[in-house]
């Protein structure tokens, strides 16, 4: 079985024809080239597949596309303008928070939903939103005070407010 | 990947009953899909047909009229009970469960109606219902019922769910006195893992505790005897009787997680801790007041 589907892809009207089954991991990686957004488990258990649905982190691999009929998703390739970075990858950067970058994608979506919702946060905020991100190489340190540092130095709320 | 299957979406509740009536054995419901995707990726499920309920009226919000307690819509993500003020306020240890489950991501999505309805022995939500007396309205082919909580487990991933028949919200009546509740958790992580044994305590100032018990059983418990213990007397003394009984009550396996002899110990531990979180919480609300 096929459903139409509109949704709106970092800011971009998609529209698209997709099986039942088709996950939005699948659908963004495969039909839009959006491969941002890795599978590491499949299970919503590592968070490498986390992009924004409404605003809100979600396990790309545990939804299906025809369920973001409507909806407005975003990924790491809709962070930034142009060839600036949004202050969190640039924080990421700076605090060499990473090594091999496979989980880095999900944790930096997961941080912009946070500071989304929550400019200011604390420490144990910030510990919670990363907590069904799963690093496997650099830890979790460098990943917390990049992203405590974003919310310190940013004022607005704007997105991709420069540090 | 998933294997192939067809997705629909019910508009309505009887529309939902017809859909799962005509799809049969091979129809499942679907709400966040945060386990029923896990269990089709690993191909233990292979559903042919998705009736997705979330598009039903009323399904997903929180609804709390004065003096009615609460009403929870099955396909509310547990997110939004987390962040609901209401029910962290009135309904605190419901927020605490729904807080304990899985990661953010999957809170986003995993639904109370789902968390309940897999009828896993360590559902976070549970044991907050269970001491909450939860009343479970479901929608079915023969007609809508209203189900006691501590009548709906009947095993692991066993409900009294028949063919077709749905969850369509889950209403906590109105605590008549002050309450504090306390849910404590006890995993391999502080995120994503599943409980290895869980405790809800939930002490109401007309002197009334209540103690739920989850991961120890086929099903979450209610320890109704530790509570009466706590009926006449508070003391250090029955609360470690209290604490010893729920241990009685407990029937834990071994699996992957922990061993029998390790759940029974901590059960009696937990619940020791439980209740003397609990009565303390109360106290100290109550002198504020």
């Amino acid at each position: 079985m096929t459903h139409r589907i509109e949704m709106t892809v970092n800011g971009e009207p998609v529209r698209a024809e997709v099986s039942s089954q088709m996950r939005l991991l699948d659908f963004l990686r495969e039909e839009l080239d959006l491969t941002g957004a890795k599978e590491g488990c499949g299970k919503g258990e590592c968070g490498a597949c986390t992009v924004l649905v409404d605003g809100e982190p979600v396990n790309s691999c545990l939804m299906l596309a025809v369920e973001a009929n409507g909806k407005e998703v975003l990924t790491v390739e809709g962070l930034g303008e142009g060839d600036r970075l949004d202050s969190i990858q640039q924080s990421i950067i700076d605090n060499s928070a990473l090594q091999c970058g496979y989980c880095t994608p999900g944790i930096v979506m997961s941080a912009k939903g946070l500071l989304l919702r929550n400019p200011n946060p604390t420490r144990d905020e910030v510990v919670e939103a990363i907590s069904g991100n799963l690093c496997r190489c650099t830890g979790y340190a460098r990943v917390i005070d990049a992203i405590m540092q974003v919310s310190a130095s940013s004022d607005s709320q704007e997105e991709g407010s420069e540090r | 990947m998933l294997l192939p299957f067809d997705y629909v979406r019910a508009g309505t509740r009887e529309d939902a009953v017809n859909l799962a009536i005509e799809a049969g054995h091979t129809g499942s419901f679907l709400a966040g899909g945060t386990d029923l995707f896990v269990r089709m990726y690993d191909r233990q499920l292979r559903p042919k047909t998705l009736i997705d309920l979330k598009a039903i009226e009323g399904i997903e919000g929180i609804e709390h009229q004065n003096g009615e307690g609460l009403s929870i819509g099955a396909a509310s993500p547990l997110n939004m009970l987390v962040r609901n003020k209401f029910i962290r306020s009135e309904y605190g240890l419901l927020a605490q469960a729904a807080h304990s489950v899985g990661s953010l991501q999957v809170r986003n999505r995993a639904s109370i109606g789902g968390n309940i309805c897999n009828a896993s022995p360590a559902a976070d939500t549970a044991p907050a219902l269970l001491v909450y007396e939860a009343e479970i309205e479901t929608w079915g082919p023969k007609s809508s019922r209203l189900i006691p909580i501590s009548e709906f487990f009947t095993g692991p991933g066993k409900t009294v769910l028949e063919k077709g028949e749905f969850v369509y919200k889950i209403r906590l009546p109105k605590n008549d006195t002050q309450s504090y509740g306390v849910y404590l958790k006890l995993g391999r992580t502080d995120s994503v893992d599943l409980s290895i044994v869980s405790v809800a305590c939930l002490a109401f100032a007309s002197g009334e505790v209540r103690i739920a018990l989850g991961a120890v059983a086929p099903t979450p418990i209610r320890a109704r005897e530790a509570e009466s213990v706590l009926l006449n007397s508070k003391d250090d003394e029955a609360i470690a009787q209290a604490a010893s009984l729920a241990r009685e009550m407990a029937v834990p396996i071994s699996d992957i997680r922990a061993g029998e002899e390790y759940r029974l110990e901590m059960t009696e531990v937990m619940a020791g801790n439980a209740i003397r979180q609990a009565l303390s919480g109360l106290a100290a609300i109550r002198e504020v007041k």
